[in-house]
């Protein structure tokens, strides 16, 4: 797979939070989807880059996001019937996704599996594409261990906080929307993402 | 880092990865898009790829058995005919798992029902030796010195679909056959038959067959990329095996432990916040291993879990503060690795085996999480436990969902 990373100042590049949460167009795709297989495609062009990119950013290991990407669109395609727009599409795929990981993970504990995260840097060395484009080679693979260094102090904290974390700051998710990815209620999701920072700040210290 | 500013800062402005759309996004979506599905890596979970190897080979082993009753393709007439008079057989495996090195293996079986898998070959160094006899399998683990006896681990015989041993099993193997009733094609290579099943997801699997035996030479199953994932290869039939091979043999240095699946495991009691028998949350490595023996296997190396697989319990040791911090309990068939049963409950008598209305009877109600295949998994955080429900797992409950596993955390 000629998977391709690059390294997106959040700042400055539109970040996920600009994708729609569900507009109307979006409520009506997911509608035709549950009747058109056919029109699934279109939900897959919107979530395909946001969900891979969510998975490679908590796993680092491009196999396990492209595993973890696979269940979590077959899944979505066989479940979409039961889906009743009671939150926004984003947050129920996301929540998916987010269930994949734990089973991941879990799996990779019970079968002795090497941690994951070793294998960003055969893609960071060939095939980079730089966003902005005044990084250079060496400022990606800089930024990618800085990254690297964060998620596995985030990696320390348990899962919940880490999901919280991670939905909240890198994928820019509202509150409400974390809540549904979680399935918390919102002071609880407050809850986590503070004390969260809190055990952070600790391990960073 | 100063405050909690400071890394909501830092999180927020974190130049973060992003994966650009490539080759998987155009596969992913022609499997998404194509017609319903089933394939030939439908038929297991990707962990189980060696289940599989290891069925496909057994299984055509075994369809002599089913050759009667089955439906077995026309393709394979000859095959299955000439199965019924095989006595032993050997070969080699390679397989590919997602993020790992490809492998090769070698294994032997002498009829009717040992096994014994090298895991490793002449390019590896084997690392680790199963061997399957009756109701009986044997690990040797080379790298960790270790090695597990599991009597009575295997209800029926070792071919039988139950525990451990799900592999290589008339009923994995009647799923393959039914697998393979849809589209064959057949040419002559190298003075061979190959016939070459192509399911519906573009995954497929060619077999190679000797003209004059009708006995398979090759097997190779291809992901729908074309890419070989398993690949059975120098397959001799009838081949003299020496008893010697198939009888466990484990070094003198190597730690044994022996657990009979016939007794069950002391029925220690849970104890949500504390401890489970005489483990408590707090305690350190030393203590533990003071309060249950030696582990049976440390499976996560470096990451401090201590595995009693004759106890059925997982105890897990904080890195940092070097403590216990989470305790798990489970059922037999519940993992891949050989814990026998959790027999112990809580006070409100619930454990393992005990259903979603009585563990809600007991603590409440609270939220409930669904995943893949139904499992249920019930929490209760303020009591610091939570439990895993699944139906199916264990033939004697029956479809009812009960509980699979039991997991405590320490309190915050």
């Amino acid at each position: 797979m000629k998977n391709i990373l690059r390294v997106r100042q959040a700042h400055r590049i539109p970040s996920p939070e600009t994708c729609p949460t569900e507009t109307q167009g979006e409520a009506d795709l997911v509608e035709r989807a549950k009747k058109d297989p056919a029109a699934f495609g279109a939900l897959f062009e919107l979530y395909y880059g946001p969900i891979i990119s969510y998975a490679f950013r908590r796993t680092l290991d491009m196999h396990v996001a492209e595993d973890v990407t696979a269940n979590t669109f077959l899944k979505a395609l066989k479940g979409i019937g039961r889906y009743r727009h009671k939150a926004p599409f984003r947050a129920w795929l996301f929540k998916i996704a987010t269930n994949e990981l734990r089973m991941h993970w879990r799996y990779a504990r019970r079968h002795s599996r090497q941690r994951e995260g070793q294998n960003w840097r055969t893609y960071v060395g060939n095939s980079v594409s730089i966003v902005p484009k005044v990084i250079d080679q060496q400022e990606i693979a800089e930024a990618m261990e800085r990254f690297e260094r964060l998620r596995n102090a985030l990696l320390e904290l348990p899962e919940p906080y880490q999901s919280a974390l991670v939905l909240r700051y890198f994928e820019k998710f509202t509150y409400e929307e974390v809540s549904v990815v979680l399935g918390k209620r919102c002071g609880t999701v407050k809850s986590l993402i503070s004390r969260g920072i809190r055990r952070l700040q600790e391990r960073l210290a | 880092m100063n405050s909690d500013k400071d890394i909501e800062k830092l999180l927020s402005e974190m130049p973060i990865p992003e994966v650009v759309e490539g080759e998987h996004k155009a596969w992913l979506r022609a499997q998404l898009l194509a017609k319903p599905k089933q394939g030939i890596n439908d038929i297991f979970a990707a962990h189980k790829r060696l289940v599989l190897a290891a069925s496909l080979l057994l299984g055509i082993v075994l369809t002599a058995i089913y050759a009667y009753t089955a439906s077995a393709p026309k393709a394979f007439a000859e095959t299955l005919k000439a199965l019924q008079n095989v006595t032993s057989m050997k070969c080699s495996v390679s397989f590919e798992l997602p993020g790992e090195k490809p492998r090769n293996d070698t294994m032997y079986w002498v009829a009717p029902d040992k096994l014994r898998m090298d895991f490793g070959s002449e390019e590896y160094p084997i690392h680790e030796t199963k061997w399957f006899e009756g109701n009986t399998l044997t690990v040797v683990d080379y790298k960790k010195r270790s090695a597990v006896v599991m009597v009575q681990a295997i209800a029926d015989t070792a071919c039988a679909q139950e525990g451990v041993s799900n592999f290589a099993t008339p009923g994995a193997f009647a799923e393959i056959i039914r697998q393979m009733s849809g589209v064959m094609s057949e040419k002559e290579q190298d003075g061979h038959r190959v016939i070459t099943y192509q399911a519906p997801d573009g995954s497929s699997m060619e077999s190679t067959l000797d003209r004059e035996t009708h006995l398979p030479l090759m097997i190779t199953i291809r992901r729908a990329t074309g890419k070989p994932a398993t690949m059975i290869q120098r397959m001799e039939w009838n081949v003299s095996v020496a008893s010697e091979l198939m009888t466990p043999l484990i070094p003198d240095d190597i730690k044994v432990t022996t657990l009979d699946y016939t007794e069950n495991g002391y029925p220690f009691d849970v104890r949500p916040g504390d401890g489970v028998g005489p483990v408590r949350f707090g305690m350190t490595r030393e203590e533990v291993i003071q309060a249950l023996g030696e582990p049976d296997a440390e499976p996560f190396e470096n990451m401090g879990l201590l595995a009693y697989y004759r106890h059925g319990i997982e105890v897990s040791i904080d890195k940092k503060k070097k403590d216990v911090f989470w305790i798990s309990m489970v059922v037999h068939e519940a993992l891949d690795l050989p814990y026998k049963t959790f027999t112990g409950k809580t006070a409100e008598g619930i454990g393992i085996g005990s259903t979603e209305a009585e563990i809600v009877d007991a603590f409440g109600e609270t939220e409930r999480e669904v995943s893949e295949h139904d499992v249920v998994t019930l929490r209760y955080p303020e009591r610091d436990i939570s439990f895993t429900l699944q139906s199916g797992l264990v033939k004697k409950w029956g479809k009812e969902a009960r509980v699979t596993a039991i997991v405590m955390t320490k309190p915050r």
